[in-house]
């Protein structure tokens, strides 16, 4: 199986990871690492950690906006996530294996 | 054969976790030295007195020869496993940066990696320095997630002539204890002797656990905490039991700990911009 040769599963394995990765897929639009780290209930330099190493084997995309803070006049900069078309592959994948075993 | 079994199932049937460990331990060592008050009591009570004593020094002992033949069953095994299969060496060039930021200034030995698949992560040998990493380990985790592991480790080596320091405090502590109860009641140094042993452990026990605090902390400076509560989280969620041991404090308290410190330069970096 091509995402256990790689590495990609091993690492999509991990508790909170895997949990990051289905806030991000499940969401309707990007999310930025302060509402990932509210839906999964983990620090956001935490989130961000993962996101980079998620970002790394390309599963998830990051790009960096300007936004406007509640409360605050000057604009700051967050980090927005949206899931990549190899994290769909990926999830199947890890879905048939699962099922093969199971 | 079937004593073997019996004796695996009896000890299976029993387990107790490390708290009720502690408490019979504490227990053990109040009794030891209140036993002077043997004299005072009815007879009546001191057979109750011995019934309790007796029971919770053979449920202590049963529970530390486990441990701790548990502990040396695994060093042996490992050290047979190494004999067959030798460690691989590997000379990971960020170690060296590592060890200098936690303030190891000549550290220039490999990493040995073994296949050995009874070890699940990183140990170091504190006396000679040498860290053996599973394979397993490497292939579960991020590059940046390994150097948490290897940080810690290395933080081990750091502290553990402070460790061997309170370690030998605590020995002769708790030998200076017994010595001063022996000479005020010499018919009593038996009691005060299972108290010497009692105390030992619980010191031993405190003093290790706290030394995996340390390491923690030094492991996070080394890399980052983040990627130390990465692989305490993967071992939670993996473990499922998590109570912690006579020598390592539960998972949930380790990352609580460096959740703080993360959470202490989150608000510095906040701060400074």
């Amino acid at each position: 199986m091509k995402i256990v040769d790689e590495g990609t599963a091993a690492l999509v394995m991990h508790p909170v990871r895997f949990k990051i990765l289905q806030c991000i897929k499940g969401a309707s639009e990007p999310l930025f690492v302060e509402q990932i780290a509210k839906a999964v209930g983990e620090h956001p330099r935490l989130v961000s950690h993962h996101l980079n190493i998620l970002q790394e084997i390309g599963l998830v995309d990051c790009r960096y906006q300007l936004t406007k803070a509640e409360g605050s006049a000057r604009e700051i900069a967050v980090r927005l996530c949206s899931p990549t078309p190899k994290l769909t592959e990926v999830l199947r994948d890890i879905k048939e294996a699962i099922a093969e075993v199971g | 054969m079937w004593g073997v079994a019996w004796i695996k199932n009896f000890g299976r049937r029993v387990y107790l976790t490390f708290k009720v460990r502690r408490i019979i331990l504490i227990s053990v060592v109040l009794l030891s030295i209140s036993s002077p008050l043997l004299y005072f009591i009815p007879s009546t009570m001191r057979l109750v007195y011995a019934f309790v004593y007796l029971l919770l020094v053979e449920i202590a002992l049963f529970t530390w020869v486990r441990f701790f033949t548990g502990s040396v069953t695994q060093v042996i095994s490992c050290t047979f496993y190494n004999r067959k299969h030798k460690p691989k060496e590997w000379f990971y060039p960020k170690v060296k940066q590592m060890a200098r930021r936690i303030g190891i200034p000549e550290y220039d030995k490999p990493i040995y990696i073994t296949d050995n698949p009874a070890i699940e992560s990183p140990f170091v040998n504190p006396v000679t320095g040498k860290i053996t990493m599973p394979s397993s380990f490497m292939a579960k985790f991020h590059s940046t997630e390994i150097d948490g592991g290897i940080g810690h480790e290395l933080a081990h080596i750091k502290y553990c002539r402070r460790l061997f320091g309170e370690l030998a405090l605590a020995t002769l502590a708790a030998y200076g204890l017994t010595l001063i109860l022996t000479f005020t009641s010499p018919t009593l140094s038996l009691f005060y002797l299972i108290a010497e042993v009692a105390l030992l452990m619980l010191l031993f026990s405190h003093i290790l656990r706290q030394n995996e605090y340390r390491a923690d902390s030094g492991g996070a400076k080394a890399a980052s905490p983040e990627a130390l509560i990465s692989i305490l989280q993967y071992f939670k969620y993996k473990n499922g039991k998590d109570e912690g041991s006579e020598t390592h404090p539960s998972l949930q308290s380790r990352i609580e700990r460096l959740l703080s410190l993360l959470e202490k330069s989150h608000e510095n970096s906040s701060d400074e911009s």
